[in-house]
């Protein structure tokens, strides 16, 4: 049975380091197996949504994407971390899934995106969760409850929770107590979970501040030709010396 | 914002790309700009000869010296400014007669501006000079560049023509004035010294000796004048001692005795002098005065009783007396050559002083007779060299216009050819847009790469991501490909086509 656990590991992971898991490890393994995957995404439609998994033939990518999961799951009490961006359009969304499905590899670890960019959001697109309710709605109604917000994703070990279809991009959300008590919530369903919040640009819209609060860390996405110094700095400086971890160069063209 | 010069080149590429719909519309239009520019550029002809200028010719050599070969120095300059002038465009217009006649005088201008503007004057070697004309008609530009050639030659044989003979003619007028000159100075000099005969240096010298002599004559004459006063006071002084009367000598004897001694003397002068001699005339008016005195000795009274007292005159004062008269005589002689001498040596030189006067204006004279002498010689041998450049010029040996390359009708046009056009549209629009990224991307002050983002001053960087290629965009960016190359072949096509049309327009 165990033999069995752990080619399927070896699988999926492909880092192959599962002799080095102590007894705690693999007991959130075994706790985080439990989690319902009721579809898994075939390579194609990865491919397709452009999120990342190990055998992908551009390892280049996907070991880029490792060493930013290394470096900013690092420390396991920052385990919120917001990707923002200057300006739309940026690969803000690319880079917040593809994170999340890099942490995902690891057996160990749970990830889960949290899509900030109201109605322009498109991760309910990508994972094809349809109209399923979101932050929104869980803000909205109070009958809603936090399993309901919480959908698959159809990675293993990545979650999703989608803005939702109630309520206005104004409707000061994440400002709302609720969010507040969600995100609490959510952050301590697994013990090793890292939250990835698909933010709004920092510097256009103030969704995005409000959400440093929420947040840990903070990434910030700088596209190919795109962003001037000016920007960049003043970004750099809305976000602080505290949260923020780091800029990251998105080349892709588009 | 570029670090490095590798990452432009990469950039450059990468905005291209990005870019390539708008890239795509630059290279469609600006290569068929460039067709259509190509398809309607004018063919244009040119017709050109070559004139050889030969100025050394067999006669150079053989006249070394002699004669003047008069040289066209900046051969295209003269050739243009015989080209293009107004007898020239007559003798055009004579030939173009079909094309002139129905203009007006203002059209005509511009017609001939035209004309000048196609035509091309240049010196291609030292001494050959091209005369080209362009012009979209083939005929036209070989008739031309024919035309304005043999004008260029038959004028600046009539140019050189001329000029030798004004050359000449001017050196001749100029003799002609120096011939007049030196006559003039020839003619006052001969009346000048008809004028003034004797005036010259030699007799100068003649004078000065005359001078001298008679200073010294007059210097001596001083000296006898005080030898003979001395004398005479002595005589004075031994007379003063002896008694005037001594015993038995007749008074009237002692003035015979003394008429007769004055006579023989008077004999002795009048030998050698004329009656007018000074000592003569003394010595007569003595002899005079002595028979008076005879005569009146018989009426005096006092006379007679001395003479009857049988006193007779004392003869050393007797010899005194005649001896002091003499002196007397003499000094009267010399004192009166003194005299003439001294008006003689004023004479003499008031005439040294004329001939100095007359030496100098002399000497003016004869100086502008030299001179003029010596420039009409030059004059008449610079005559002599201008007759003969004058008529080597008239005997067309002067210099040589020989066209060594004749005018013909030019088959191929000059100037950009579709070939050009071609390699230059297809070229030049493929790499405009490349051209432009390029700029943009070197003025550009966004962060085009990871190593560019790490310069920032202060800001953490994670890392750099590329980008995900799945299956559609693989295969929209082929498609891109695939279009691009078709538009590429369409384009060179269409190039291709116009060619193949443009060679068989020219067959």
């Amino acid at each position: 049975m165990m033999n069995k656990l752990e080619q399927a590991i070896r699988k999926t992971t492909g880092d192959g380091s599962l002799y080095s898991y102590d007894g705690e490890r693999t007991s959130f393994i075994e706790e985080i197996e439990k989690m319902k995957v009721s579809h898994l995404m075939t390579k194609e439609e990865l491919n397709k949504h452009k999120i990342i998994y190990p055998e992908l033939k551009n390892s280049a990518l996907v070991n880029s994407f490792r060493e930013f999961r290394t470096s900013l799951t690092a420390i396991s009490s920052r385990n919120v971390v917001m990707v923002t961006s200057i300006g739309d359009r940026s690969g803000v969304s690319f880079f917040a899934r593809n994170l999340a499905a890099s942490i995902a590899f690891d057996m160990a670890k749970t990830a889960m995106i949290v899509d900030c960019n109201g109605r322009k959001g498109c991760v309910h697109e990508v994972f094809s969760i349809g109209y399923k309710p979101g932050i929104s709605d869980f803000i909205s109604t109070k009958d809603i409850q936090v399993e309901d917000v919480i959908h698959e994703s159809g990675v293993k070990r990545l979650r999703v929770l989608p803005f939702g279809q109630s309520g206005n991009d104004g409707d000061e959300i994440f400002s709302h107590p609720r969010f507040h008590s969600l995100m609490t919530q959510i952050k301590h369903q697994y013990s090793d979970r890292h939250i990835i919040i698909d933010a709004p640009p920092i510097l256009k819209s103030a969704d995005a501040r409000i959400l440093m609060d929420v947040c840990d860390q903070v990434v910030l996405v700088v596209p190919y030709g795109r962003d001037s110094s000016q920007d960049i700095q003043a970004a750099a400086r809305v976000i602080g010396n505290k949260k923020f971890s780091g800029a990251i160069f998105n080349e892709f063209l588009n | 914002m570029i670090t490095n010069p590798l990452d432009l080149v990469v950039i450059t590429f990468k905005d291209t790309w990005k870019r390539k719909e708008l890239g795509i519309l630059m290279f469609i239009s600006l290569s068929i700009f460039v067709l259509f520019v190509s398809w309607n550029w004018p063919k244009m002809y040119v017709s050109s000869s070559i004139i050889e200028v030969d100025e050394q010719n067999i006669l150079t050599p053989l006249l070394e010296g002699s004669a003047i070969a008069t040289s066209i120095k900046n051969h295209a300059r003269n050739a243009e400014q015989i080209v293009f002038n107004k007898y020239a465009m007559n003798y055009i217009f004579d030939i173009l007669q079909e094309d002139v006649e129905t203009l007006s005088d203002k059209q005509k201008e511009d017609y001939w501006e035209d004309i000048r503007d196609n035509t091309s004057v240049e010196n291609t070697g030292s001494n050959l000079i091209r005369i080209s004309y362009k012009s979209v008609d083939p005929v036209r530009a070989q008739l031309l560049a024919e035309n304005l050639t043999n004008l260029f030659i038959s004028e600046s044989v009539n140019e050189k023509k001329r000029e030798s003979e004004n050359a000449y003619s001017f050196i001749a007028r100029q003799a002609g004035d120096y011939h007049e000159k030196l006559l003039k100075s020839e003619n006052a000099l001969k009346e000048f010294r008809s004028n003034n005969l004797g005036a010259d240096p030699a007799s100068s010298a003649v004078v000065n000796d005359r001078i001298l002599e008679l200073q010294r004559s007059i210097e001596q004459s001083g000296l006898a004048i005080n030898e003979a006063q001395i004398r005479m006071e002595n005589i004075d002084a031994q007379l003063s001692g002896e008694a005037e009367v001594s015993a038995h000598l007749s008074r009237e004897g002692q003035i015979q005795e003394r008429i007769s001694v004055l006579q023989t003397k008077l004999d002795m002068l009048r030998m050698t002098y004329l009656d007018t001699y000074p000592d003569i005339i003394i010595i007569k008016d003595q002899i005079e005065s002595l028979k008076t005195t005879m005569s009146n000795i018989g009426k005096d009274e006092t006379y007679k009783i001395s003479q009857n007292q049988g006193g007779q005159l004392n003869p050393l004062f007797q010899e005194l007396r005649a001896k002091r008269s003499q002196f007397k005589t003499e000094l009267a002689a010399l004192k009166t050559r003194v005299k003439e001498t001294r008006q003689l040596l004023g004479d003499e030189k008031s005439r040294a002083r004329q001939i100095n006067n007359a030496v100098a204006v002399y000497a003016q004279l004869t100086r502008d007779y030299d001179g003029n002498q010596a420039l009409y010689r030059k004059l008449l041998k610079q005559r002599e060299s201008a007759r003969v450049s004058m008529n080597i010029d008239i005997a067309n040996q002067g210099m040589t216009l020989q066209i060594k390359e004749q005018a013909i009708v030019p088959v191929r046009p000059v100037g950009l050819q579709f070939i050009h056009f071609a390699i230059f549209g297809l070229v030049g629009s493929l790499l405009t847009p490349f051209g432009l990224s390029f700029l943009m991307a070197s003025i550009d002050g966004r962060y085009k790469s990871e190593q560019a983002l790490k310069t920032m001053n202060g800001l953490p960087v994670l890392g750099g991501v590329s980008a995900y290629r799945n299956k559609s965009m693989n295969i929209v960016d082929v498609s891109w490909l695939a279009f691009i190359a078709l538009i590429f072949v369409v384009v060179v096509a269409m190039y291709g086509y116009v060619g193949w049309l443009k060679v068989l327009g020219q067959a």
